[in-house]
């Protein structure tokens, strides 16, 4: 049995000594507590990794603010070890120091010359507590390779400290511009020696303000080992996410908290049993991460939609000799970093004999690596209905790099289309009830009723409206007509007055017409009645069988003047004379007759119609 | 003699007129044949320049401006399509073949607004009288109102009294006014714009609340004109004032 040990650590040397130069050099200060009663000691260790003891050179105990140094010798301590067929060697220098006082002491950067070149650890701040107010300590393990340095005095049970297991939010920028994209990791560090698990989330986490894709992280992760503050810590990445703030302004994206369970691990197994007395449950959150958003520049191009990040575009059409009618295929991806989820679809202007249907959209996202990245395809059915030869106009996408903090114009050119053959018209792929095609316009209309394009609509011209108003004028003629009827048939008086002046008008135009045949008995015979059934009429008496002196008294009654009076008188005895006697009287007589006639007619209405 | 003269002569001119009419309405046919066949061969351009010819002519129809419509639907303008789709409509009314494409070009459009209800006569006007042939309703209503006029100088030149005639006459009368009544609401109806498309691409509409996208094809209702813009009301109620150039009325 000792033999195969012997064995085996010879082989391990051997391994070790083969693998050394390969393995990279790395010097880091570690303490045994950053926390430390003041009848405590702390060890401080320069632990040197890939290097050999005899390439160290010029090895000094690092100076120190509060702390006293015991022994400038330092302990040494060599181990080997194999990790998932790795073999690696670690050297370690330890000095113990004494606290002076209470408060923050340091240890100072410690140095260290390996093949000529110069190391330098990182200084160690350490809080010097009362000594009741040590914490406690994990149980020491007699099997410890570095136990003998430790604490002799017994310690209190141990407990699980804030900075025994923490988160770390690590965002890639803390400024960034409006929706550009920025990663945090979310890592939990924990000390060697710790064994968290059934780590889950304690509370929801939110960041308001951000448009947010998660990253993908591997669930069973390695940790990586990091030294802070002294202290060695294993490291895993519980989340990664990538932010795009929304809008300009202090944004802040809630804390990642977690539950978890620890064990303390005892360095020999078989202490377990003694030490382990179960997980304790710790929750634990990361800060708060502040992220400063900057808004975009001004004097956007035209057709920028928002996108921000590393993009390059291209576009293809899938043919560009077609017959009307038959589609083509425009596609337009656009990859590269960014949130490629929120690009918009780039406006293409193809001529308007080409029918655009709606693009499908397809985009694939990697949430791989620390960025997100992935491309967006868009694809255009184009159907030409025209015959020609057409160039689509390129098609251009804007984006803001903020790495070179300026908009970008990608543009891609597309070749000319020909469109050949002729009369055709969209073929349907099915049809509606009515029989049209579903997802194009009916065919056109053949059988138009012609109409006058610049015919004034009826309700503005005047016929219509005059037609209304005729009948009503109409009616109201006969209406009128009626009532004149009804009084001529009931008013005799009104009836003579009316019929007066027609009758005589009647009888001077019968002796007009005798005056032209020479018939001078009838035609003063015609003259007398004219007068007479004038005055008759107009007075309402009955003409016939009236004397002359009647005649005088009805029209001097009636308010005709002596003068018109006798000179009728005179006429009538003229139109007497003329009828019985042997003697025929001239033309010119007659003429004169009838003038003289009419005159007197006149005379006669005026001076009744006055005396009215 | 005289009268038997200028008989003749109006019947030689309204021959006369009657033939240059019917020479005229050949020619628009056959522009309007002419049309199709360049929309049949895809020459969309050339067809809208045969469809204008046709307006210019004189005469139009509802077909021409449902082919109008097409052919702009087929240029990509689709605010001139919907303006032509509509004038269509003004004439021809809800015919099934028009409807599908305003309804086909009314998804293209994708109206960002939602539509007030109209008035409860509204769709009943439209349905019932809006499309129907106005002069029909004229010669209707004016025979009615004459019969109507008629018996009520009978009534007045006889003085009988008869409920027979009286009850016919009132109803002539009423009927007859009522057609006339119907006949220049649809004369007007038809006349008087009171409507437009946008016909122009990203259109401004300034309101009280500030400035609203109006899409191309969206029909809006003329409210007043001003020398700042026309005032026009969108589907959804909204009033404000756009250019006058990116409207085309209906």
């Amino acid at each position: 049995m000792r033999k195969c040990q012997t064995t085996i650590l010879v082989v391990l040397a051997c391994l070790a000594r083969i693998l050394a130069p390969a393995q990279a050099q790395e010097v880091v200060g570690l303490v045994s507590s950053t926390t430390i009663g003041t009848e405590e000691l702390v060890t401080y260790t320069m632990e040197v990794s890939g290097a050999d003891l005899q390439s160290i050179a010029n090895l000094q105990p690092p100076e120190s603010d509060g702390l006293t140094l015991l022994s400038t010798t330092p302990s040494q301590q060599t181990s080997v070890s194999i990790v998932n067929g790795r073999v690696s060697r670690t050297v370690g220098f330890s000095w113990r120091y004494r606290p002076e006082r209470e408060g923050q002491v340091e240890i100072a950067p410690g140095r260290l010359d390996i093949d000529g070149s110069t190391y330098e650890t990182q200084p160690v701040a350490i809080t010097v507590v009362p000594q009741s107010e040590r914490p406690r300590r994990q149980p020491r393990s007699v099997f410890s390779p570095f136990s003998l340095f430790d604490d002799p005095e017994p310690a209190p049970p141990a407990t699980i400290g804030e900075r025994d297991i923490f988160i770390e939010a690590q965002p890639s920028a803390r400024e960034a511009y409006q929706n550009e994209q920025v990663t945090i990791d979310y890592d939990l560090y924990f000390k060697t020696g710790l064994s968290p698990r059934n780590s889950r989330l304690a509370d929801s986490w939110d960041a308001e303000g951000f448009w947010r894709e998660d990253l993908d992280v591997t669930d069973r992760a390695v940790p990586t080992t990091a030294v802070l503050d002294g202290t060695r810590y294993n490291v895993v990445t519980l989340k990664r996410v990538a932010v795009f703030p929304t809008r300009s302004g202090e944004l802040a994206v809630d804390p990642l908290r977690i539950a978890t369970e620890v064990i303390p691990q005892a360095s020999n197994p078989f202490d377990r049993s003694l030490f382990s007395l179960g997980y304790t449950s710790v929750e634990r959150a990361s800060p708060t991460v502040a992220i400063l958003s900057k808004p975009l520049p001004p004097d956007q191009p035209s057709g920028f939609t928002g996108a921000v990040g590393q993009y390059e575009m291209d576009a293809t059409l899938s043919r560009t000799e077609v017959e009307i009618g038959e589609p083509v295929q425009l596609d337009v991806t656009i990859r590269g970093t960014g949130n490629i989820a929120l690009v918009e679809t780039p406006a293409i202007e193809p001529p308007g004999i080409f029918e655009v249907y709606d693009p499908e959209v397809q985009t694939s996202i990697a949430d791989q690596g620390d960025a997100i990245r992935g491309s967006k395809e868009f694809t255009w059915l184009l159907i030409p209905r025209s015959n020609g030869t057409f160039v689509i106009p390129p098609v251009r996408f804007s984006y803001f790099d903020p790495a070179r903090s300026r908009y970008v114009i990608d543009e891609a050119a597309l070749p000319p289309v020909e469109v050949t053959g002729s009369a055709a018209m969209p073929v349907a792929v099915s049809a509606t009830a009515s029989g049209f095609p579903v997802d194009d316009i009916a065919p056109l209309l053949r059988s138009p009723r012609w109409m006058e394009s610049d015919v004034r609509p009826f309700h503005a011209r005047a016929w219509p409206y005059i037609l209304l108003a005729l009948p009503l004028i109409a009616l109201a003629g006969v209406l009128m007509a009626r009532r004149r009827a009804v009084r001529l048939a009931t008013d005799k008086q009104w009836a003579r007055h009316r019929s007066a002046h027609p009758l005589a008008r009647k009888h001077l135009k019968q002796a007009t017409n005798l005056l032209k045949t020479k018939q001078p008995v009838t035609f003063y015979e015609c003259l007398d009645k004219a007068v007479m059934s004038f005055v008759g009429n107009r007075l309402n008496v009955a003409e016939l069988g009236l004397t002359r002196p009647q005649l005088s008294d009805e029209l001097l009654e009636a308010g005709v003047t002596r003068s018109v009076l006798e000179e009728l008188l005179v006429f009538l005895e003229s139109c007497d004379a003329a009828r019985f006697s042997a003697q025929q009287p001239s033309g010119q007589q007659m003429e004169d007759d009838l003038s003289l006639a009419r005159r007197l007619l006149s005379t006669i209405a005026v001076e009744l119609e006055g005396a009215d | 003699m005289h009268i038997r003269s200028a008989l003749c002569l109006i019947l030689v001119a309204g021959l006369g007129t009657a033939r240059l009419g019917i020479a005229q309405t050949t020619q628009a046919a056959r522009l309007f044949d002419t049309a199709n066949d360049q929309f049949a061969a895809g020459q969309y351009a050339d067809a809208l320049n045969s469809y204008q010819d046709v307006l210019e002519s004189g005469y139009a129809s509802g077909a021409l401006y449902h082919n109008m419509g097409s052919t702009f639907y087929r240029l990509d303008q689709i605010g001139q399509a919907v303006r032509h789709y509509e004038k269509a409509r003004r004439l021809i009314g809800d015919d099934p073949q028009l409807m599908h494409n305003i309804g086909i070009v009314e998804d293209r459009i994708g109206s960002p607004f939602s539509v007030l209800p109209k008035p409860f006569w509204h769709s009943w006007w439209k349905s019932w009288f809006a499309t129907r042939n106005p002069w029909w309703y004229l010669v209707a209503g004016m025979t009615l109102y004459l019969f109507g006029m008629t018996l009520y100088a009978h009534r007045i030149w006889t003085q009988v009294r008869n409920d027979w005639l009286r009850r016919l006459r009132a109803a002539a009368l009423a009927a007859g006014c009522l057609l006339l009544l119907i006949a220049g609401g649809i004369s007007a109806d038809r006349s008087i714009s009171e409507r437009a498309a946008v016909v122009a691409p990203d259109v401004q509409l300034t309101s009280t609340d500030g400035q609203v996208a109006v899409p191309e094809g969206i029909i809006v209702t003329i409210v007043s004109r001003a020398t700042s813009g026309i005032e026009v009301r969108l589907p959804n109620g909204v009033r404000g004032y756009v250019d006058e150039t990116a409207l085309g009325e209906i």
